[in-house]
């Protein structure tokens, strides 16, 4: 069973809090890879990571046909945190039923907690050109690690845990 | 239509990028090339080592989809994603995945988000980047 560490749950944050911008990566069920960068990371207990739903398409898309989800630490990176986080992920849109659960997580708990996380979390360091210009949370994606690696120069693919 | 990357795609990516592939079921594989060989219109030399390579060999040799973003900073500024078809050429301890575009994408978070870029003519695309971003890392 993975347990993530505090350096872990430090870098996996906004990175208005001194956190990391991530990469979320999922595929269609018949192997068509997507990937895109996400602001908005956080934990929950020691095995889960959120995302919130901004602006998924393809991202939503897949998830909804194939849980198999990665994230891995886009930026800053080359700066010891060199982790990838493996396991099965759900969004959690808003109108799930609220005792809808991911391997020990309510979906009440989740939108109760991040369900407006512009507002708890706005996007002050975001360079204006990138910003959005209104937010659109639909949901939280929900990824529950099975496994954790290394994207370290040089180890890249070694297993953590 | 053809893929044609603008110049300041081409600048982004090589700076570095986050991989990711899959398996023929849908099991993703990412890994990170911190070195790219070479960026032509639809075509991007990623120079992986042999730790990079091996967290995608298995997945890349029953599945030749890759799909990519920029590393670093890359993640905020350069708010595109490429997908193409990936091939595989050793020399000496190096792993050339060669990977021809076929479909491009805007990921700047708002109305853009999913917005196929592949699908404008060359120069409307690039006017259109244009319109958002001038800034190219040297």
């Amino acid at each position: 069973m993975v347990k993530l560490t505090n350096e872990m749950k430090e870098g996996l944050r906004v990175p208005g809090k001194g956190g990391s911008l991530i990469y979320l990566a999922t595929s269609s069920i018949d192997g068509k890879p997507n990937i895109a960068a996400m602001r908005y990371i956080d934990n929950i207990k020691d095995d889960k990571l959120l995302v919130a739903d901004m602006f998924l398409l393809k991202t939503k898309a897949n998830l909804k046909e194939n849980p198999e989800c990665t994230i891995a630490i886009c930026h800053p990176m080359d700066s010891g945190r060199d982790w990838i986080f493996k396991g099965k992920a759900v969004d959690i849109e808003y109108g799930f039923p609220p005792d809808f659960d991911w391997y020990g997580v309510s979906a009440k708990e989740i939108l109760d907690g991040w369900g407006e996380w512009h507002n708890k979390e706005p996007p002050d360091e975001v360079p204006p050109d990138v910003v959005y210009s209104k937010p659109a949370q639909r949901g939280v994606v929900v990824l529950h690690v099975e496994e954790i690696y290394s994207i370290e120069k040089g180890k890249v693919g070694e297993k953590i845990q | 239509m053809a893929v044609k990357l603008t110049d300041r795609m081409k600048a982004w990516i090589k700076i570095g990028c986050h991989l990711n592939v899959a398996t023929k079921k849908g099991i993703p594989f990412v890994t990170v090339s911190r070195n790219v060989n070479s960026v032509s219109d639809d075509e991007v030399v990623f120079a992986l080592s042999q730790d990079e390579y091996s967290v995608i060999k298995s997945a890349l040799s029953e599945n030749p989809w890759v799909a990519f973003g920029v590393s670093r900073a890359g993640g905020i500024r350069a708010c595109y994603q490429f997908k193409g078809k990936g091939t595989v050429d050793k020399k000496g301890d190096i792993y050339n995945l060669k990977v021809k575009i076929s479909e491009l994408y805007c990921t700047k978070p708002g109305c853009y988000a999913g917005q196929r870029l592949d699908t404008k003519p060359a120069k409307e695309c690039e006017e259109w980047e244009h319109g958002l971003w001038t800034d190219v890392p040297k």
